[in-house]
């Protein structure tokens, strides 16, 4: 209709594709309407979706950057979220983005990486995967860890157990805190795993999961001597602009939608404690 | 410099008020909350001391559209609102207000621009008045205001006259109005200044503040006088809400004949819904929240962006029905340091 100059106007998009991952987690596929990607974005950063008179709801992005479509995968935990999982294909939805500071996977370039991920906090972290997959020969060792409460409630199983599993000099070792479903591999909790795979190598590692996972795995790290500026994991806060103005998101002097989601350790750790 | 009678106030404010759309401020009798409001016809002016709500809601309104959705018989547009021209003007603001503004500045005319903001603080030239009787809850001073001399256009008021200075190419914009009532004069009103000045600095609340924290976060945010100073804190937002640096804001639609409105609205840290998500809520007790206010103030800011986020306005002292104000924050926060240093 008109040209948008305002960071908080979204622009309309349209939503091309659904798939279910697990019984309340659901990947959108958006392009603009002309078909296009509505904007480029980096691994790590996010985007704002919304519906008029529904809410709207700051979300990462999933897809690599170099896919002709944003993705995002959602779970479904409030009333946006709900109405979002009620949502077919072909139907309109506003998207303003991109932002946020990204991980800095050209920093990651001949590298071994270690992704650690738990339950949804796989949506960012497959981002990042597919952007250096797509660019294989830069990095070196890739492992992923991924841990969810049980079988049904991994997300990207195709990838799990498909693409990424087949890539070259790639792991991927999946827990579940709860066996049963079908499931016979490894079931535990994802910080105990991390040490059972990585107790020997020190990769740069990317980190993304709920806040008590997070926690965990951190420490574990640190117990196994992983240097605080190679690790990277993403923090979560209310967001409603996205750019650092409506005084939402702060930890300390940092806000979460400008100068976050992604965050070292070492910057984590001069953070005041309130996330 | 242009010099008036005391009495020519009127005829100055209505030649301006010919041509611009004019703001000043007004209270409507005892007791009732005096703000910054149209001219008309001139009644009920207030410049004898700080109004109860401050400029900031004439550059950042309480509540603003920023787009519309049309979402009906199949359609689905948006069209992002419209920002007007042309200046007005913003007669009596007094120097801590303006102080407020430039405060925001640094936050909504960062990257990516405020749209909004910018286009009404672009078109607002603002004639500040000097502030000859201070509250004693004013503490302007501690934050390097000048209370004799700010804005586009500085007023100030003596015995029988009022003397206008202009100090930026926007004020310029008013020499015909100020040619029209005024005479250009040579008096040197730098003593005025001075006294006002020296006033200002002996409040008792500015006396109170002065030893603002320069602390390291960490330690300030750990300090256990947190759990006293916001004992008593009702999380009702006054505070936020009269304050002339408090910047939060929410986004929210309304229903429309034809779709929807996205609406902007100003929003509190002291409410328990400001950071409350279905993942969880990192503020949980009002404490957690009445120190994000101080230290977002006092400390963040101030590592942002080089100034402290008060500008000693005395508002949230004089109207927080708890008592749970910034210069018992200061103190203690002071206190803090003495102890580490
Ligand atoms: S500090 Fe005072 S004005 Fe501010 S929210 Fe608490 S009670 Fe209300
Ligand atoms: S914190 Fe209080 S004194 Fe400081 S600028 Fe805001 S309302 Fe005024
Ligand atoms: S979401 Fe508004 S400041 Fe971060």
């Amino acid at each position: 209709m008109n040209a948008i100059h305002d960071p908080l106007v979204p622009q309309v998009c349209v939503i091309r594709e659904i798939i279910t991952e697990t019984p309340d987690v659901k990947t959108f596929h958006i392009t603009a309407e002309n078909g296009e990607k509505p904007f480029d974005h980096l691994p790590g950063q996010c985007a704002m979706l919304s519906i008029p008179c529904e809410g709207e709801a700051m979300f990462s992005i999933t897809s690599p950057m170099d896919s002709d479509r944003l993705e995002f995968s959602v779970k479904r935990c409030g009333s946006f979220t709900n109405r979002l999982h009620d949502a077919a294909p072909g139907e309109k939805i506003l998207v303003r983005g991109p932002y946020g500071r990204p991980f800095p996977v050209s920093d990651f370039e001949n590298e071994d990486l270690l992704f650690i991920a738990g339950g949804i906090g796989l949506a960012p972290v497959r981002s990042v995967i597919d952007s250096c997959l797509d660019r294989r020969e830069k990095y070196g060792k890739i492992r992923i860890i991924y841990g969810a409460r049980s079988y049904p409630d991994l997300v990207f199983k195709d990838s799990l157990f498909g693409k990424w599993k087949e890539a070259d000099n790639t792991e991927v070792f999946v827990t579940v805190d709860r066996g049963g479903d079908g499931w016979s591999g490894h079931v535990g909790f994802v910080p105990q795993y991390v040490s059972e795979v990585c107790n020997d190598c020190k990769p740069v590692v990317i980190l993304c999961g709920p806040p008590v996972m997070i926690k965990f795995t951190l420490a574990e790290l640190t117990k196994l001597g992983f240097e605080k500026y190679r690790v990277y994991t993403t923090l979560e806060m209310k967001m409603k602009c996205g750019i650092g103005k409506c005084g939402r998101c702060n930890i300390g002097s940092k806000y979460v939608c400008r100068d976050g989601p992604v965050f070292r350790l070492d910057e984590l750790e001069e953070l005041p404690d309130e996330y | 410099m242009y010099k008036c009678s005391k009495e020519s106030l009127g005829a100055l404010l209505s030649a301006i008020n010919e041509k611009y759309a004019l703001y000043v401020p007004k209270k409507h009798g005892e007791g009732s909350v005096s703000s910054f409001e149209a001219y008309g016809d001139g009644e009920n002016m207030y410049l004898s001391g700080i109004t109860d709500r401050g400029i900031k809601e004439l550059f950042f309104p309480q509540c603003e559209e920023i787009a519309r959705f049309v979402t009906a018989n199949g359609a689905f547009g948006v069209k992002e609102t419209a920002v007007k021209s042309g200046y007005n003007v913003i007669f009596g603001a007094r120097a801590c207000d303006i102080k407020g503004l430039q405060t925001l500045d640094l936050v909504f005319l960062a990257e990516p621009e405020d749209r909004l903001y910018k286009s009404r603080r672009e078109a607002g030239i603002v004639v500040s008045l000097s502030c000859g009787e201070p509250s004693e809850t004013c503490f302007c001073t501690c934050f390097g205001v000048d209370p004799s001399k700010s804005g586009d256009i500085a007023a100030i008021g003596t015995d029988g006259a009022y003397y206008f200075e202009i100090l930026t190419e926007k004020g310029r914009l008013l020499i015909p109005e100020l040619s029209s009532v005024c005479k250009t004069t040579d008096d040197d009103i730098e003593a005025e200044r001075d006294k006002i000045r020296a006033k200002a600095a002996l409040m008792p609340a500015a006396l109170a503040a002065k030893d603002l924290p320069d602390k390291k976060t960490d330690e300030l945010f750990d300090l256990p006088v947190w759990d006293k100073l916001s004992a008593h804190c009702l999380g009702c937002g006054t505070c936020t809400y009269l304050c002339p640096t408090c910047q939060c804001y929410d986004i929210k639609d309304s229903k429309t004949a034809d779709g929807a409105a996205r609406c902007r609205f100003w929003d509190s840290c002291m409410y328990s819904d400001f950071t409350k998500m279905s993942a969880g809520q990192p503020r949980l007790t009002q404490k957690e929240r009445y120190r994000q206010r101080f230290m977002h103030k006092l400390v963040y800011f101030k590592e942002n962006q080089g100034i402290y986020g008060c500008v000693g306005c005395g508002r949230c002292v004089r109207k927080c029905p708890a008592s749970a104000h910034m210069i018992k924050v200061i103190k203690e926060l002071g206190k803090a340091d003495e102890r580490h240093t």
